[in-house]
């Protein structure tokens, strides 16, 4: 009895021990998965030291760059495309999801692990280059033909004159209108020169409480550039403005400013034309799933909403310039990080990458330059509507504290929308943070 | 001389073998809390992190804010009422389990799942139902006819707090049910045989048996409760943000914004400094009571 006593434990200890260490090889294989990067071959330790030897013993050198997840489909591609430009560097592309991009580009940077080459929104760039983090640019896009890039996204990367960005993203945002909404509701289609009040006269007429709505916005704090997105053009159609024009003051409170603030709220709490939980809404992650269901039939977009209206044939929809022609521009650049360790290779991809025949064929979204249009899916008839709606594109105060003064007007939009507080005391509120933002 | 030699040669081993944890209780706890005191009084210039000592201005500037208070009574509300549902469902649920029923096993299997499910995922989840227009809950109340009663849950500032909370109560409900079906099922039967023979009702039995009983056990469940609500953080930024307007700001999203939007490392260390002061006090007040009470009992 006591033999099988102990036969049994050991018996057990082994289970025991085997089921721990099977455990253990689970958890390490999970964690070697769980990467989300895109690499070149995984051998290339092994072929990249032969022609680097031929070369004349240039390094093999791992490139990393980080991007925004929409570039999913592309990476893959970029990565094969600059192996036959230089096999001795290995390109990794690794794709963050927007949720926080800032938070973890900060972080990296501050830690010490920045990659070589990070993607950018350009009202993020202010605030990484006052606190120091980021490589101008000036000295070596000497030879860049820059009448060819849109002006816009090159004054985003441009702060106190240098230049801290490259940009590979000039987003145009026009408005986009679902037809099968706009048939049911018999009303005609929007047409280039409306303004707010015609946008709100026919979001009315089709707006069905409960059913269907006329427009969507975005207020959710969890993507504050969608909200501005929404909320921007409104204020630059009124004649408002967020800073005066050499950013030293705030003028969120002025008189147009307000009206602005008014009119875009009332469209929830008064006219109720646009979705009932849309002040936790994001444009992508809320809005877009109703345009396509026929619940929402107004909605500002860019190109990334046109890709997506393209794998979605059962919309019928339009484009037209948005309402007082105003809209936000979007533009992403390529940074260097101050910590960044093959800066070289790193401006040399970049610029390689700005080439307009490789950017129109590789882009994700909306080149920055004009050239590159010229290639599909660029050259498209929707894409073509969309340059020409680039010289109404305005871009928000490039001023360091930039991302702060953001949640603190999505904050104080937020307690108009419910309610809590009125448009002239949002507004001074808003002035007040500002200023006291901009004197830091 | 031989007595010193002795205890050298019990001690050494022993210190030698405790020297791992403690380098590594130094490193992940000592110098981070060292490191967040010296932030709190110093001003952080980044990307260099100089420290620049100011005193107290860290804290007087934080709790000068504006939203401080609405944080505060966020945070205190969210503790209390997370841990009251919490225990609420979990007594419930233990109190079910703790009887032998067919099926018992595999329904059990079923209520742990929720504390199971990664917190981003079920945050998410939970963001699809709750949402207004087009979410499960409001659908489903729509479709049965209780239109009245679909609501803006998450957009409407008197709502959005306490949505997150049954969400987060789901969420962590099964631990509370474990511990104390745990200590549920350590409970002699004799103790309950003895009661009903002396003609105690049901509720009387559980209100001098079972919660006596399970006194250790609770005091302990109810000490982590606090600490994880306390912290809690990843149901409330994906649901609400903090929002609409601050209303659902706790004490942990706003430490997140002041550290990581605002960059403002001294001002959330400040923030942080005084919640670890908080916490302290507690613990402390804790063990005078379960000092005193101890003190009764050895007494006796």
């Amino acid at each position: 009895m006591k033999n099988r006593g102990d036969e049994t434990m050991k018996k057990k200890k082994r289970f025991d021990r085997q089921g721990i260490m099977l455990v253990i090889a689970l958890m390490l294989l999970a964690s070697a998965c769980s990467n989300n990067q895109v690499t070149g071959s995984s051998d290339s330790n092994t072929t990249n030291s032969d022609p680097a030897q031929q070369a004349g013993g240039q390094e093999p050198v791992t490139l990393t760059v980080w991007m925004g997840s929409w570039w999913a489909d592309s990476a893959p591609k970029i990565v094969e495309a600059y192996k036959q430009e230089h096999p001795e560097i290995t390109l990794k592309i690794e794709l963050l999801p927007i949720n926080g991009y800032l938070d973890k580009a900060v972080s990296s940077a501050l830690g010490g692990n920045a990659p070589d080459l990070l993607d950018l929104d350009g009202l993020m760039i202010p605030s990484m280059v006052s606190k120091n983090l980021l490589e101008p640019w000036d000295d070596y896009v000497k030879d860049l033909d820059r009448s060819d890039f849109f002006d816009a996204p090159w004054e985003a990367s441009t702060i106190n004159g240098k230049l801290y960005g490259l940009p590979n993203r000039g987003e145009s945002m026009v408005f986009f209108y679902n037809k099968t909404m706009f048939d049911e509701a018999g009303v005609s289609y929007p047409q280039e020169d409306w303004t707010q009040e015609d946008m709100l006269e026919i979001a009315k007429k089709i707006t069905v409480p409960g059913q269907k709505y006329g427009v969507g916005i975005a207020a959710s704090n969890s993507d504050p550039a969608n909200v501005l997105t929404s909320f921007s053009p409104v204020l630059w159609s009124f004649g408002g403005d967020f800073l005066n024009e050499d950013y030293t003051e705030a003028v969120i409170n002025s008189p147009e400013s307000v009206k602005a603030i008014t009119f875009w709220t009332e469209l929830y709490t008064k006219h109720k034309v646009v979705p009932e939980g849309s002040v936790n809404f994001a444009l992508t992650k809320d809005v877009q799933p109703m345009f396509l269901n026929n619940q929402v039939a107004m909605m500002p977009g860019s190109s990334a909403m046109v890709l997506l209206l393209e794998k979605n044939p059962q919309v019928k929809w339009g484009m037209v310039l948005q309402p007082n022609k105003f809209g936000r521009s979007g533009s992403w650049a390529f940074t260097i990080p101050v910590s960044a360790k093959h800066k070289e290779a790193a401006r040399e991809f970049a610029l390689w990458y700005v080439q307009p025949e490789i950017m129109g064929k590789y882009n994700a979204v909306f080149p920055s330059r004009k050239s590159a249009t010229h290639v599909p899916p660029w050259n498209s008839e929707e894409m073509q509507y969309l340059l020409s709606a680039a010289p109404y594109q305005k871009i928000l105060p490039p001023v360091p504290a930039w991302t702060e003064m953001q949640t603190v007007i999505v904050n104080e939009l937020q307690k108009v929308l419910t309610q809590v507080k009125s448009p002239q005391e949002a507004a001074d509120e808003m002035a007040k943070q500002m200023n006291a933002l901009l004197k830091k | 001389m031989n007595n010193f030699r002795k205890t050298v040669r019990n001690l050494v081993p022993v210190y030698v073998l405790l020297l791992p944890c403690m380098l590594l209780l130094l490193f992940m706890m000592v110098y981070p809390v060292y490191q967040t005191v010296r932030f709190s009084m110093a001003e952080v210039k980044l990307p260099s992190f100089e420290l620049i000592f100011v005193g107290l201005h860290n804290f007087i500037q934080i709790f000068s804010k504006e939203e401080m208070g609405i944080v505060f009574k966020n945070t205190l509300v969210w503790v209390i009422g997370s841990i009251v549902v919490k225990f609420m469902l979990g007594f419930w649920a233990a109190l079910t389990f703790n009887v032998h029923v067919r099926g018992g096993l595999l329904l059990r299997i079923i209520c742990l799942l929720p504390w199971t499910v990664p917190s981003i995922v079920s945050s998410n989840l939970w963001r699809w139902i709750l949402q207004s227009d087009i979410g499960l809950l409001n659908g489903s109340l729509r479709a049965y006819g209780l239109g009245d009663m679909a609501h803006n849950w998450l957009g409407d500032p008197n709502s959005a707090l306490y949505s997150v909370l049954v969400a987060n109560a789901w969420s962590g409900f099964p631990f509370v049910m474990i511990m104390l079906l745990a200590g549920m099922q350590g409970i002699s039967k004799e103790l309950y045989e003895a009661g009903s023979m002396d003609g105690a009702n049901a509720i009387q039995l559980f209100r001098y048996i079972t919660i006596p009983s399970l006194m250790p056990i609770i005091v302990i469940v109810l000490l982590l409760q606090m600490i994880q609500n306390l912290n809690s953080f990843d149901m409330l930024y994906v649901l609400t943000g903090g929002g609409p307007g601050g209303a659902s700001e706790t004490l942990s999203l706003f430490v997140y914004r002041i550290g990581f939007t605002n960059f403002d490392f001294g001002g959330a260390s400040a923030m942080s400094v005084a919640l670890l002061v908080l916490a302290i006090i507690l613990f402390s007040l804790y063990n005078l009571k379960s000092n005193k009470s101890g003190k009764r009992e050895g007494a006796k």
